[in-house]
């Protein structure tokens, strides 16, 4: 909630429902005011560009074109005018929240600018710095968090409404790396465990590797999915050290050994999973013989091994590039990837270090990182249900995100969602026309995203678009498409595809009407077409 | 099909190269499409005449003994004191081995030596988790919990025919969700629950106009020009499987509109099982293409109440697997057919305490159709000579199983799609 200092200035349009955020100690920047037309189409140098990335709101005209031109060889399609004509500083923003969350607000977009670039991303990486009134939400819904649709609907109102969208979305990478599925964990007994792993990966998001793995080593949906509760002494299981090496740490062929995992399995044995869902840690459970793992040598423990593994020169570029390829694109050259590593071993292994050190780099803010992913179901999803603004509890979501191809808490294998490094394995015939019908149903309602109030989240929605045009005083259909091209694909489009969409909300119709500002009005079956269009065609399914 | 050189790709426009994209391996797939068929709007290719595999995963886990029972088998009644079935429970198939009456709708089938049981099939060193077991049947990948292979031998069968995304139906699952095996880049399976589920739905607020909203999605998502050449290749593959699932979707609605299941099918009503064979006769007998259909009939995992269990899903199976064979035949199609069924194990040759049996390793599948030699092939079950959890020991490798299915049916090269060579075994003529 918000601190009552007053003297803070209280961020614009943030609307009232959205919980809203602690305000951050530093001066804030104000947003920077565009003034008429922007200048399309000029090119920056690299230099300026980073300039311009690093210092938000000093100069608007210094910033106006930004990312896209980075690497002075993109044909920008020009900001567009009208009433809410976009500034670099947006698209650089909307762009950071979309990747390091699931596509901002209005309000979210105009809260992360005024904090400037660094301000940003120092913000999304400290998430304690953030109230949030997620619990609240959650609590009131009387969820069965033993059950696994209750467990996913938690999850996704999680994504939905949490104001720390990175620590969400940071918690959606390690349940596609760390993974684990409830149909492993023990039964009906177990599903809770779940649960207790998300929420584990959820308070160490930007914790080191080692304290991470430390603790997934530990964690009883984990000791089931990978059979570390089977590891003793006499019959070592060999599961949990293999992955470890090959999909955690290190990556296969990166040159451990069958006798690596063999004694790795050794080195980890000791822990004992209670019924409870407890783990021991017994000294007499513990294989004591002297074992050699990728060099090192002695009565190795389970701390040995981590220490071992994240400490290993394979082990930086392994994670990193991971975490580029989900966050970033997914080709980076090892100069790409270099600040990563380098803030990896620096900083002790700091999985925040490197996260900031990847979105300061040149690579994230470049040509070949915007639009360079195709979303996966849950940024398709949860993005267009916050970005409508669109008020759920949560029920099917999951489901649809199924559909698409992505269930969550049941990953399809033990590496995770192939989509997660190669994102176009999330498309084909049968996801696509998901994804389309998914825009489709949330335009109109269906029981899949009914509104909390209980009334038909069609009559809700058309209400939500009315009041958003309200809001944002949008005074013709150039104003509505200029508006949402804005907040969902940074008005990056080019004039004949914005002139579509306009003639598209033109077209008229019969049926229902929704008012512009200044008194003219629109069809509403127009408005649901334009945005249909506009949520289900390329610059938006790319992220 | 030819495939394409590289080099003849960048020609033709196909395969988007240049600074920082390394052109992943979905886009060659799909790239790898002559030109002409690669170009959107152009007629997709047909192929029709060619034989056809349908598969039917028995999830769960299958009990072999209680299918194709060891009815004279001392050792047999000895340890399933309750779940044993005596000479007037099973329609004897030889001297020793009998059918369970509940899967009598079969009968017929194997009277016409249209249905092979090929006995002991199962893997070495078995994992009798459902999840990984599962894995290894569709992926090959026999250490099972490594989950690096992202392919499955359907899909790269699919490959190795050269199907393009002109092609929408080669592979075709019945049911909402797509298998594993039949994963492979540029392999675009539709999964389809129902003609209803697959297809671009209309504004419910704005019936009248679905036709012009339909074109505009299609104009608006074939019409973008990335930036980047990663934006062009998603560029492309947007627009091709936009395009794709629009034919496709048309298809089959056509298709659906246009099957009827012969008279003399009787497919069972209620069943979501005999709903999605339904779709994969619509796809096959409305000429749509199909080379491998897939459905899945689940619930095999009788821990407990084992007989009352498979009382309710032997006949659903039976009795579906038979209505597809009549409908097949009334629509002369079932010459172009052969059948198989899998199922991740079998089960414990002891019944446990609660009237089931835990998780087993070999069990008898069977084939069906014109061109299989009917009969029983392998050694009947040995119940004497277990491995040290009590499973019986499996006799034909799976991969043998596949193996002789793509070769002697499906005419591929078995080594090429299965990776390695494995034994062709006789089950098939």
């Amino acid at each position: 909630m918000y601190d009552s200092d007053a003297t803070q200035p209280v961020l614009p349009d943030l609307a009232p429902g959205n919980g809203g955020f602690t305000q951050p100690q530093q001066t804030i920047t104000p947003p920077p005011r565009p003034h008429g037309r922007s200048g399309g189409g000029k090119k920056f140098s690299r230099r300026g560009l980073l300039i311009g990335a690093g210092a938000v709101g000093v100069s608007a005209a210094a910033i106006t074109t930004g990312i896209l031109a980075a690497q002075g060889k993109v044909q920008l399609p020009g900001i567009i005018s009208g009433p809410t004509p976009v500034p670099a500083a947006h698209a650089q923003i909307a762009h950071l929240l979309r990747r390091a969350g699931f596509g901002a607000r209005w309000s979210e977009i105009q809260h992360y600018s005024a904090l400037g670039w660094t301000g940003a991303i120092d913000q999304l990486l400290n998430p304690n710095s953030v109230s949030d009134d997620l619990d609240q939400r959650l609590n009131a819904l009387g969820l069965d968090l033993t059950r696994v649709v209750d467990e996913q609907r938690w999850w996704v109102l999680r994504m939905i409404y949490s104001q720390r969208p990175l620590q969400e979305k940071m918690t959606l990478f390690w349940h596609g790396l760390l993974t684990s599925s409830y149909k492993k964990v023990g039964g009906k007994s177990g599903y809770g465990y779940m649960i207790t792993q998300n929420n584990f990966l959820r308070a160490h998001a930007f914790d080191t590797y080692d304290n991470i793995l430390l603790g997934i080593t530990q964690d009883p949906a984990m000791m089931w999915w990978l059979d570390l509760r089977l590891n003793r002494a006499q019959s070592p299981n060999e599961n949990y050290a293999r992955e470890l090496m090959e999909l955690f740490t290190l990556g296969v062929n990166s040159g451990y050994t069958q006798s690596d995992v063999h004694n790795a399995a050794l080195a980890l044995t000791g822990f004992r999973l209670e019924r409870d869902g407890t783990v021991q840690y017994l000294p007499e459970r513990h294989d004591n013989s002297t074992k050699t793992l990728l060099g090192h040598t002695g009565n190795l423990d389970y701390h040995d091994v981590i220490r071992i593994v994240t400490s290993h020169p394979a082990a930086g570029p392994f994670i990193c590039r991971r975490i580029f390829r989900f966050f970033v694109h997914e080709n980076p050259s090892q100069a790409d990837l270099q600040p990563m590593v380098d803030a990896y071993y620096s900083s002790g292994h700091n999985i925040g270090a490197v996260l900031r050190a990847m979105f300061l780099s040149p690579a994230f803010v470049s040509a070949a990182a915007y639009r360079s992913r195709l979303k996966s179901p849950a940024e398709f999803t949860i993005g267009a249900i916050r970005q409508l603004e669109v008020e759920v509890n949560g029920q099917g979501v999951a489901n649809i995100m199924g559909l698409m191809g992505q269930t969550i808490f049941n990953p399809p294998n033990v590496a995770g969602w192939p989509g997660d490094q190669q994102s176009a394995n999330w498309l084909n015939t049968g996801t696509w026309l998901t994804r389309v019908n998914f825009i489709n149903t949330l335009l109109n309602g269906t029981r899949a995203v009914q509104g909390q109030g209980g009334a038909a989240a069609g009559t809700n929605l058309t209400q939500g678009l009315q009041a958003i045009i309200s809001r944002q005083n949008l005074n013709s259909p150039a104003a509505v498409v200029d508006y949402f091209t804005s907040l969902l694909i940074d008005a990056q489009i080019t004039s004949d595809r914005r002139q579509m969409l306009i003639d598209t909300l033109n077209a008229g119709g019969s049926g229902d009407t929704v008012s512009l500002a200044g008194g003219s009005s629109v069809s509403a079956n127009s408005l649901r077409t334009m945005l249909y269009l506009l949520m289900t065609g390329p610059e938006y399914q790319l992220n | 099909m030819k495939r394409l050189s590289r080099r003849a790709m960048m020609k033709d426009g196909l395969l988007a190269v240049g600074s920082g994209l390394l052109a992943p391996g979905i886009f060659e797939a799909l790239a790898s499409a002559p030109a002409h068929a690669a170009s959107l709007g152009a007629a997709r290719t047909m192929v029709t005449g060619g034989r056809i595999l349908v598969v039917v995963q028995i999830a769960g886990g299958n009990d072999g003994l209680h299918a194709i029972v060891p009815y004279t088998d001392p050792t047999y009644a000895q340890v399933r004191p309750t779940l044993a079935l005596d000479k007037s429970k099973v329609m004897p198939l030889n001297a020793k081995m009998g059918l369970n009456n509940d899967l009598g709708a079969l009968k017929p089938l194997w009277d016409a030596g249209q249905m092979a049981v090929v006995q002991g099939v199962g893997y070495p060193n078995p994992n009798l988790s459902h999840f990984q077991s599962m894995y290894i049947w569709q992926t090959l990948d026999l250490t099972g919990a490594q989950g690096t292979a992202q392919t499955g031998w359907l899909g790269k069968y699919l490959q190795s025919i050269g199907t393009t995304v002109q092609q929408p139906f080669t592979g075709v699952s019945g049911g909402a969700l797509l298998p594993e095996a039949f994963e492979a880049p540029g392999i675009s399976v539709p999964s389809i629950s129902s003609a209803q589920a697959f297809s671009v739905k209309p504004d419910p607020r704005n019936r009248a106009g679905a036709a012009q909203r339909r074109r505009a999605l299609l104009d608006f998502t074939s019409s973008f020009t990335g930036d980047t050449d990663a934006q062009n290749a998603f560029a492309k593959l947007l627009a091709n499987t936009s395009q794709a699932a629009a034919t496709g979707s048309d298809e089959f609605a056509k298709a659906a509109m246009a099957y009827k299941p012969a008279a003399s099918a009787k497919y069972p009503q209620n069943s979501a099982f005999a709903d999605s064979m339904q779709i994969v006769a619509a796809a096959i007998t409305q000429n749509l293409g199909v080379r491998v259909a897939y459905v899945t009939l689940g619930g095999f995992d009788t821990h407990a109440d084992e007989a009352a269990t498979l009382g309710m899903l032997y006949p659903e199976l039976a009795q579906t697997i038979a209505a597809f064979w009549r409908d097949m035949q009334a629509h002369g199609m079932a010459e172009n057919i052969m059948m198989m069924t899998w199922s991740e194990f079998g089960r414990r040759v002891a019944e446990n305490g609660s009237g089931g049996t835990d998780h087993g390793t070999a069990a008898p599948q069977f084939v069906f159709g014109p061109g299989v030699a009917g009969g029983l092939h392998g050694n009947d079950p040995d119940l004497t000579n277990l491995d040290s959890s009590g499973n019986l020991i499996f006799q034909y490798d799976f991969r043998a199983y596949y193996a002789t299915i793509i070769q002697k049916w499906l005419g591929a090269d078995a080594a090429t799609v299965l990776g390695s060579s494995f034994p062709i075994l006789d089950f098939v003529k």
